[in-house]
């Protein structure tokens, strides 16, 4: 419910009008009139609206907000006439099942009420002077421009089989890369620069030092920082005219039908077998096309799981993981950052072609491997096999690949419970701070975390996965923890 | 059983441990199961048939697939990196 008030705004009593059984979290944001703008002292100011217009788009606002995230409720009032310094200008407000999707949606209801809500203020300086009549916002915004026109566009636009129309239909477009890492940075880079409209970035891991070499979009001050959001801000700057969102947690069997929803592509831009899995059963459960690459030091591949195609599921290909250990990953065998970039704009390729609707280009019934030291390319065709899970009319979710990983959802919680669990960033993230770690901690079981979910990974792997430890695959804060656990509680 | 020649190729982990990415080789295995057995224990490839995709052509095949003479064989392993 969106609405403009002449009367002083009550938090408490517009916060009750959301109250919902569903709803685990509430999340709220209060403008204030502040004593200043610009150098100037500010005793108060004058709102006024185009009322049927703001409602209409402030509505417009809430529905949308309700399309993008997983939310049970949210509501906004925006306050008209004369406020004194103190005064609360603007109150919004989103409940959700699980907080992380209440703060984003609440901070982007926010922007875009600012951004689109035709109010305008006039602000009462401290020497009595008083502003012009000036738009409460950023600056409306007006029809927003045709993407086709925009010559940030023109060489693609000119390409045969993008046209006008394939370029309305990128921007058009929803695309979830998972992972910011070597495949993922070089993907996204060239989904915004082509004016995919929009793009969501899942990462729990942080830009670590080791990173930078072929995680490109990443300076050397975001070190420390999400990957996922300083993904996403660096792809802001490099074209805002894309829509961008951050989920700054670990891709889950749990999380991913909620991430995977809304969008026409996903781009799998992790490292892991576990992860690789639950991916590909999530997008074929979802019917959602996937473009997966895979690095070994200079060889790599790439490969589009379409539902739609008829070449069957990633398991038609490769029925189960390999053995823990049996196949180093990037850390173990090192590899050049070209390697992942050629491999990521592949991906990003891919996925611009399966936007566009070419038919023959992506790599939905083949796989491409790639040496990147010779150069030479196969495609490889892939068949359905007879037996797979897949095959069926009606595949059941197929279960999560783990060999020790620990995936959160309600079996791995309450093992986690009955664990004795050690943060790893307390011992040193470098193996050598490993090397004794199952003399000091002979309990079983025993769980590893870390920070975001892959130095967990690593670990275990590095400890030759023994019976009884776990790696948790997301970060510790999300481990399940006396009074977090109960299914009542909204976190 | 009658020698065979098959010209071999090697993927990632497979071309590491052959240290070569192509070669032509005499072989007696009646399959392509049996020829990545004895491709095994030739340079300790260390994952089961189960792990290994095998593809002749332009195609994946099944390691129970026989063995031609003159063909070209692909092994490839599962690469997850990233």
């Amino acid at each position: 419910m969106f609405r403009l008030s002449h009367e002083p705004l009550d938090p408490s009593a517009l916060a009750g009008e959301l109250a919902a059984p569903g709803a685990g979290a509430l999340v709220t944001f209060e403008g204030w009139v502040r004593d200043h703008h610009e150098g100037r002292p500010v005793t108060g100011l004058d709102y006024e609206a185009f009322a049927p217009m703001a409602l209409r788009v402030g509505e417009g606002i809430l529905a949308e907000a309700r399309e993008r995230f997983a939310i049970t409720g949210a509501a906004a009032c925006h306050r008209l006439g004369s406020l004194g310094v103190g005064d609360r200008a603007i109150w919004v407000g989103v409940t959700s099942a699980h907080r992380q999707e209440a703060f984003l949606a609440c901070r982007w209801i926010m922007d875009a009420v600012k951004r689109e809500v035709p109010v305008w203020k006039k602000e009462h300086f401290g020497d009595g002077s008083e502003s012009a009549w000036v738009n409460a916002g950023e600056g409306s915004r007006s029809e927003p421009a045709d993407p086709a026109a925009d010559e940030r566009y023109a060489r693609q636009v000119r390409l045969p089989g993008v046209g006008p129309e394939g370029q309305r239909r990128l921007a058009g477009a929803a695309v979830l890369v998972i992972g910011a890492g070597g495949l993922g940075c070089p993907a996204l880079q060239y989904l915004a620069g082509a004016g995919v409209g929009r793009l969501t970035v899942g990462d729990g891991d942080r830009v670590e030092r080791s990173n930078l070499h072929r995680q490109v979009l990443f300076a050397t001050s975001d070190l420390g920082r999400n990957k996922a959001e300083a993904a996403a801000d660096r792809l802001r700057a490099l074209n805002d005219a894309v829509s961008l969102r951050a989920l700054p947690d670990a891709a889950s069997p749990g999380n991913l039908p909620e991430w995977i929803a809304g969008h026409d592509v996903v781009i799998d831009g992790t490292d892991s077998f576990e992860s690789k899995y639950a991916i590909a059963d999530a997008c074929w459960n979802a019917g959602c096309p996937l473009v997966q690459a895979g690095i070994y030091q200079v060889d790599g591949w790439v490969q589009v799981i379409d539902r739609a195609a008829g070449a069957g599921c990633f398991r038609c290909q490769w029925p189960e993981p390999p053995p823990p250990g049996c196949v180093g990953n990037c850390a173990e065998m090192g590899l050049l950052g070209t390697t992942a970039g050629q491999l990521g704009v592949l991906q990003a390729g891919q996925a611009l072609q399966l936007l566009l609707g070419w038919e023959e280009g992506p790599l939905r019934e083949h796989t491409l491997y790639v040496d990147t030291l010779t150069g030479s390319t196969r495609r490889i065709r892939r068949v359905r096999r007879p037996h797979c899970a897949c095959a069926s009319d009606r595949p059941e979710p197929f279960p999560a690949a783990d060999h020790g990983v620990l995936f959160p959802g309600p079996r791995a919680e309450a093992l986690v419970r009955e664990a004795t669990v050690i943060d790893l960033r307390e011992f040193g993230t470098g193996e050598s701070a490993w090397g004794d770690l199952l003399q000091r901690f002979p309990q079983r079981p025993l769980v590893l975390c870390c920070g975001g979910g892959t130095t967990s990974r690593r670990c275990l792997a590095a400890l030759g996965h023994p019976e009884g430890v776990y790696a948790w695959s997301a970060g510790a804060d999300s481990l399940p923890g006396p009074g977090k656990g109960a299914p009542t509680d909204g976190e | 059983m009658k020698v065979k020649t098959v010209h071999l190729q090697y993927f990632a982990l497979f071309r590491e441990r052959a240290g070569r990415a192509a070669e032509t080789r005499q072989t007696r295995a009646g399959t392509l199961g049996e020829l990545y057995a004895e491709l095994r224990e030739a340079y300790g490839f260390p994952l089961g048939p189960e792990q290994v995709r095998a593809a002749v052509g332009e195609e994946y095949r099944d390691l129970e697939a026989a063995v031609e003479d003159g063909m070209q064989v692909v092994f490839l392993p599962p690469v997850a990196g990233g």
